[in-house]
Order: C-alpha cells, then structure tokens, then sequence
C-alpha cells in the first residue's frame, strides 16, 4: 500500500516575498510547493506537473493571469485544476473579470494567514484537516 | 416789344414755344385757368394721367388728386398757396384717369399778365419709382434699426461707428447718441486692443472684403460677451471704400455651454485617471502590506520559536498597524467610489433580521472584550426587503461597531423596525460618550472622530461614517442621529422596502401624506440625494404655500414627477448612478412631464447649460429662501405668483 502523496500546489508569482510567504506556510502545512515567477513559466510546469491546487497572482510579466488562467481553463489536460486568484487587484469589477476567464476563487492580499491556511485546506484536502 | 433788338437766333414765337411744351414727354406741364380748371395739356400730361386733352381740357383739376385729398380742399389749398407766395411745390399721391396712383412733384405757379390772373402754371413729376426706392431703403433702415438679437452698425473707413441699431444698443449697452462718430476700440478688450485686433479685422476686411471673428468684447457696463462678428468692407462701385457693415451677435451662452461640455469632459477624463491612479495606488499599497502581514503572522504562529510576552505582544502591534493601513486603504477607495459614482448596486432580496444577526455575531467579542452588553430587538413585520447586502451590511457593521467602540460601559442596543407602509430602518443606540451639540456637524465628516483621541485609543479610520451616510443615500435612505453629550447615541438607518423604480410599490410617506390633506396646494418635487439638501429645500419653503415631495435620487424623482405631475421640480445636478442632466432629459422626454418646470440646483454656474437642455432656471448652491421662493412664484402655478 503507497503512502497517499503530498499535495501538490502550484504557486505562479513575479515578487519573491509573495511567494516566500506561501513557501513556508505551506512547508508548515505538508503542502508541496511548485514556484513560477511569470505567466510563461507557470504555464509549462501546469502542464508538466498537472498540480491540485494553481495559486495565481494577476498582474504578472508577459503573459499575465488572466490569460494564464483563460489557456489552462481551455486545454482538457488542465482544466480540471482549480485556479485561484491570489491578487493585489482589489477594484470594482477585477474579481468579475478573473470569474469570467473561470478563475475558481478570489484572494485578495494582503492575505490573512489562517484565512488562507483554511481556504487551502479546503482546495486541496477536502476540508480543514 | 422792339424786334430789332433781340437776337434772331435767340427769338422764339409762342407757337414754337407752345411746340416745344406740348412735346415733352417726361413732364406734364400744362396751365390752369384761375378757377383751377384746365387750361392747355400737352405730351407728358397725357402720359402721365392718361387723358386726351380734348377730354380733360375745361374740367377742375380736382380729378388729378385722390378722392380723399379733394374733400379735404386740398387743391384749392395748393392754388391759394400759390397765389400768396408765387408758386407751391407739392409732393404726394395723385390718380391717373384708369384710377392708378403715381407719387408726384408738381409745381404751380401763378401767372400774372401785369397786376392780372391769367391763371397757373403747373408742372408734374412722376416720382413713384424714386420714391419706391426711398421707402425701401427706409425700411431697410427701419428693420436694420429694429432688429435686436444682432448688433448692426455701419464704420466710416477710418472705423469711427455711422450708424447704430437698437441690437447694438441692446448688446453693447451705449445709446446712439453715445457712439455715433467714436471709433469701434471701445468694446475691444485691454489684451485686444494691445494687440491692435480692431485694427488688425479692419485691414483684413479692406483687403479681402470680408472678416469672421470670435471674441470677447467689453459692454458699456464693462462686463464681456461672447461675440461672433462679420465685418463687410463696403464699396461704391468705383470700388471706393465707404466704410465697414459690421454684424455682431452674443453667444455667450454657447460659449459658456461649450466650455462647460469642454469642462465636462476634462472632468470625465479626470476621474477616469482617479481611478484609474485610485486603482493603481491599491494594487502597489497591498503588494507590501502582503509581506508585512504575512511574514509577521508566520512569525507570530512559528511553534518552533519562543517569544517572550513582549515580543509576542509587539508582533501584535505591528499586525493590528497593518490592518489598520489595510482598513484605510480600503475606506479611501470605497469612498472615492461612491462619491465618483462608481459603486454599483446589487439588488437582491434580503432578511434584514438575518443580516443583524450576522452582523451581532461579528461583533459580539469586540463587546465581550469591553464587557459591554449587545441586544437586539426584532419588530415584527420587517421580513424581507430588497436593497444591496453588501452594503447594508457594510453600514451596520460600521454603526455597531462605533457604538461598541465609543462605549465604555453600559450596553449598545439595536432595533429593527417598520416605518410606515414602505420603509424599515435600524437604530443602534449606545450609552457611550455621546456627541456634543457643537460637534454634530463634524458626525459625518471625513477624517473627522469628535475626540481626536479616541482615534489612538480606539482605532478607526474617521472614515467609516460618512461611508455609511453615502451608502445610505446610495439606498435611498437616510442615516441620522440623536445624541447627549455623557448618555449616548442613537444612530438610525431608515432604508425604502423596494429599491428601484420598479419595485417602487407605492408613493413615498410625504406624498401620501400630502394626498390624505386634501388641499390644493402646489407640489414641489425635489430631487436630490443629499438628504440635508432636501431637509434645506423642505424648511424654506414652510409657509410658502407650496408642499415639498422630496425624492433621493434620480430614478425615484423621474418616477414621482410621473405620478403626480408636480407644480414644478428642483433638481440636484451632482447625483450618483442618474445625474441630474439625465434626469432632465428623462423629464423632457416624457409627455407626462415635459410641461413641468424644472429648477437646476447646483454648486456650479452653469445656467447657460441648462436652459439648453430645458430647464426653466438654475439656481446655485446653497440655496437661498428668497430666490427659491421667487423662482418658484416665476414658474409656478400662477395664482402664487
């Protein structure tokens, strides 16, 4: 009998406080953690990896995560994996457009911590362990 | 008389003489008896008058004159004259032997032989062409004169002003008298005159004829208008110049009109960097209020680390200033939402029970915390309304928690309640610090807390407030308070049943108040969705004979003109979601209410704007009781005027 594997999280981000946030939250969850810091990079290792659970910041370089999100949603291969915004953008009408390209969910930072530890559990667990 | 004497090339017999007279044919020269009858008639009389002479010959010459001028004596009056002084010149009307008339100079002279009358000699002009051409060119002097929505005026070469017309006058403000034979400077502004324009359009005109100008001009009062000119060189036929047909007319209104759209749309362009740079600005605050918090909290939650109280408690500080940062971020940019006019309403159907509970639960450990007491009373009736949850909830989470905060002991209580048939409100009542009379002002202000160090020891924005006053409004309702200074506050929401002209069941309390009086007054509806604008309008015209039907916004103004066709509306210009250029139009567009006098209030001059699109005044802001009153006796029902 195999051990059930860790979760897998895809985090695509440009800033690496962001990410480094993530990073050890999610060390401390036993949540393991891919990184990209572009849109690009994000979308190779989604396809590569096929992750629970994609994290996607919005303004990013080159292609950004409303387009990211709006491939991934559009190839059969990934668009079973759940995306959630993870955003600075906080104005009227960004969490619509990011429903809109089929985001799943709408995280607007500054996260807060146990919220985000909840909502993770959530997304890739099932529920709060 | 001796021959012999005169010059035979020079001697002319009579009956040459009388050949030489009865040939001509441009003038009826012909001889009267002394009676007045007619004598001799020769080429051009009968061209003239149509007679032969064998059948005018021994008739008065009454039958010349127009009937009228014969009963009056008029013929014998001419041949009178001409026996006292010799001979009488006379212009008018006389009629020829079809009836016609012709516009005639005669001339008559007595003829003496000796001390004897032999009679008169009378000479006609037919003139009725001259004069035709003269009173046409009086006329068009006349009208010239006469017409007023243009200045027209006449310039010698050298640009003094010849001729004057009441639209000058009208215009410019100077009599004719006061300008005839000056120079045009005098409405040329300073900056033109010291740029040499008068002289510069007067050179332009000489040499291509013709000139268009826009500018403003100076008035006899000295005040500017917006003037569009022509100036014509005009020329004799020889080409001399004789001078300059100068045309002017005002449109300061469309240039006030212009700018304004102009303004208008810098405005537009404005806010759209505001929010556009508002959006900007929230995106980079939060990248770094992210690090902070979260590398704080994986500090502040690291079991594996030891942190002394003091340490623990400092991370704490910094978390509670983070959150602080975020709050005023986020009440920054909700503000300049509303008040940008981009907030958007979502309308749903909603619990208001559901929602306080809610909202109770929220807040029931910051109470717990201060060991205050938080009830809440539910009257029946209120079960469910439609309006926006998100911001109702917004503002009584804020109405709760201030309360909670500006107690120190005691309780806070809220009441959920109908008020009449179509609205339900909430009051939170506190038994905190209350608000001093003095401060009641400063309430709703932003960046205002009454105690300035409450702000340090309580937390708080100062904005939270004034966004609850502006989502209430938002909602078409109202927030307000009752406060004494040491036993505390009241703070009630009153919101409507049904948002949304749709939805709107029926007319608002003060109109079926106003209904069930039974009197004929005149109603006033005023639109505005500042609630103390409103209260201002309501106030002044107590006692005026008008009853005011108040609506907050836009939507549910348009609807209440069209139910009860006002005497007359006041309309605020600066509404969110319908402004009040829209509502107008809207007003305008509908038969219903096209006829009803409509009264632009606003904190910008912009009359010209909205006379154009309808309007009957503009009045500006703050409203006064003696112009509110005399706009309203202009355009109102008449036997208030």
């Amino acid at each position: 009998m195999t051990r059930p594997r860790a979760p897998r999280v895809l985090l695509v981000d440009d800033v690496e406080d962001n990410r480094g946030v993530i990073r050890q939250l999610t060390r401390r969850m036993g949540i393991e953690l891919i990184e990209a810091a572009d849109g690009l990079e994000g979308l190779r290792l989604a396809r590569s990896e096929v992750p629970d659970l994609i994290l996607m910041d919005l303004s990013l370089p080159g292609i950004d995560g409303w387009s990211a999100t709006a491939q991934l949603k559009a190839d059969p291969a990934t668009a079973g994996i759940p995306v959630v915004a993870v955003t600075a953008h906080a104005m009227a009408g960004d969490e619509e457009r990011a429903r809109a390209v089929g985001m799943d969910g709408y995280v607007t930072k500054p996260i807060d911590l146990f919220s985000f530890r909840d909502l993770l559990e959530q997304m890739v667990r099932g529920g709060p362990a | 008389m001796d021959a012999g004497k005169q010059e035979p090339t020079m001697t002319v017999g009579a009956d040459q003489f009388r050949l030489l007279v009865e040939s001509v044919s441009d003038y009826a020269i012909f001889m009267l008896e002394p009676s007045g009858r007619v004598a001799t008639w020769n080429k051009g009389a009968r061209n003239l008058k149509g007679y032969e002479a064998k059948e005018i010959i021994g008739s008065a010459y009454e039958r010349f004159f127009l009937p009228e001028d014969a009963a009056a004596g008029k013929p014998r009056r001419l041949l009178d004259r001409a026996l006292a002084e010799g001979h009488v010149e006379d212009e008018g009307w006389r009629m020829r032997k079809d009836g016609t008339r012709f516009w005639a100079l005669a001339v008559i002279t007595a003829i003496y032989d000796g001390d004897h009358l032999v009679g008169f000699g009378k000479v006609t002009r037919d003139l009725t062409e001259r004069k035709r051409a003269e009173d046409q060119r009086r006329q068009f002097e006349m009208l010239v004169k006469s017409v007023t929505d243009y200045a027209i005026l006449m310039l010698d070469p050298t640009g003094k002003i010849s001729s004057w017309n009441k639209g000058a006058q009208q215009l410019k403000g100077y009599t004719e008298r006061e300008v005839i034979g000056q120079p045009m400077h005098r409405f040329y502004t300073p900056e033109d005159l010291a740029a040499h324009r008068p002289e510069a359009l007067l050179a332009i005109a000489e040499r291509e004829g013709h000139v268009e100008d826009e500018g403003w001009r100076v008035r006899k009062d000295g005040t500017r208008f917006w003037a569009d000119v022509v100036l014509t060189a005009v020329r004799e036929d020889d080409g001399t110049l004789v001078g300059f047909a100068k045309i002017t007319r005002d449109l300061t209104e469309r240039k006030l009109a212009e700018d304004l759209a102009a303004r208008t749309l810098q405005l537009q362009i404005a806010n759209k960097l505001k929010s556009e740079l508002l959006a900007n600005i929230s995106h980079e605050l939060r990248t770094p209020l992210n690090s902070i918090i979260g590398y704080t909290q994986l500090v502040a939650t690291d079991d594996t680390l030891t942190l002394d109280d003091l340490n623990a408690g400092n991370l704490q500080i910094v978390l509670r200033n983070a959150r602080h940062l975020l709050a005023l971020i986020n009440e920054v940019l909700d503000l300049s939402k509303i008040e940008a006019g981009q907030a958007v309403i979502h309308l749903e159907p909603v619990d208001p029970a559901q929602t306080l509970h809610a909202v109770l639960t929220t807040c029931r450990p910051q109470a717990d915390e201060k060991g205050i007491a938080l009830s809440l009373e539910i009257e029946a009736g209120v079960e469910l309304v439609v309006t926006d949850e998100t911001k109702l909830r917004q503002i009584l989470l804020n109405l709760v928690t201030n309360a909670i905060k500006f107690t120190d002991q005691g309780q806070v209580d809220v009441r959920l309640m109908q008020v009449g048939e179509t609205r339900w409100g909430v009051c939170v009542d506190d038994t905190g610090s209350g608000i001093a009379p003095e401060h009641r002002e400063l309430v709703f202000q932003e960046f205002r807390q009454v105690d300035a160090s409450h702000t340090r020891r309580q937390g708080g924005t100062g904005l939270g407030l004034a966004i609850s006053r502006k989502l209430a409004g938002l909602l078409e309702g109202t927030l307000t308070f009752e406060s004494e200074l040491g036993r505390g506050s009241s703070f009630c929401l009153e919101l409507p049943r049904q948002l949304g002209i749709a939805a709107e069941p029926a007319l608002p309390p003060l109109v079926a108040a106003a209904s069930a009086g039974g009197t004929n007054e005149p109603i006033v509806v005023a639109i505005d969705d500042d609630p103390e604008a409103l209260r201002l309008v309501v106030e002044n015209l107590k006692g005026s004979g008008f009853r005011v039907v108040t609506a907050s916004s836009g939507e549910s103004g348009v609807h209440l003109a069209q139910t009860i066709r006002p005497a007359i509306i006041t309309l605020d210009v600066m509404m969110p979601r319908q402004d009040g250029w829209m509502v107008l139009r809207r007003l305008k567009a509908d038969a219903a209410t096209a006829d009803i006098p409509v009264v632009m209030v606003s904190f910008l001059e912009n009359r010209g704007l909205a006379i154009q699109l309808g309007a009957s005044e503009s009045l500006m802001k703050p409203i006064d009781r003696p112009a509110l009153l005399a706009t309203l006796g202009r355009f109102g029902p008449k036997e208030l005027a």
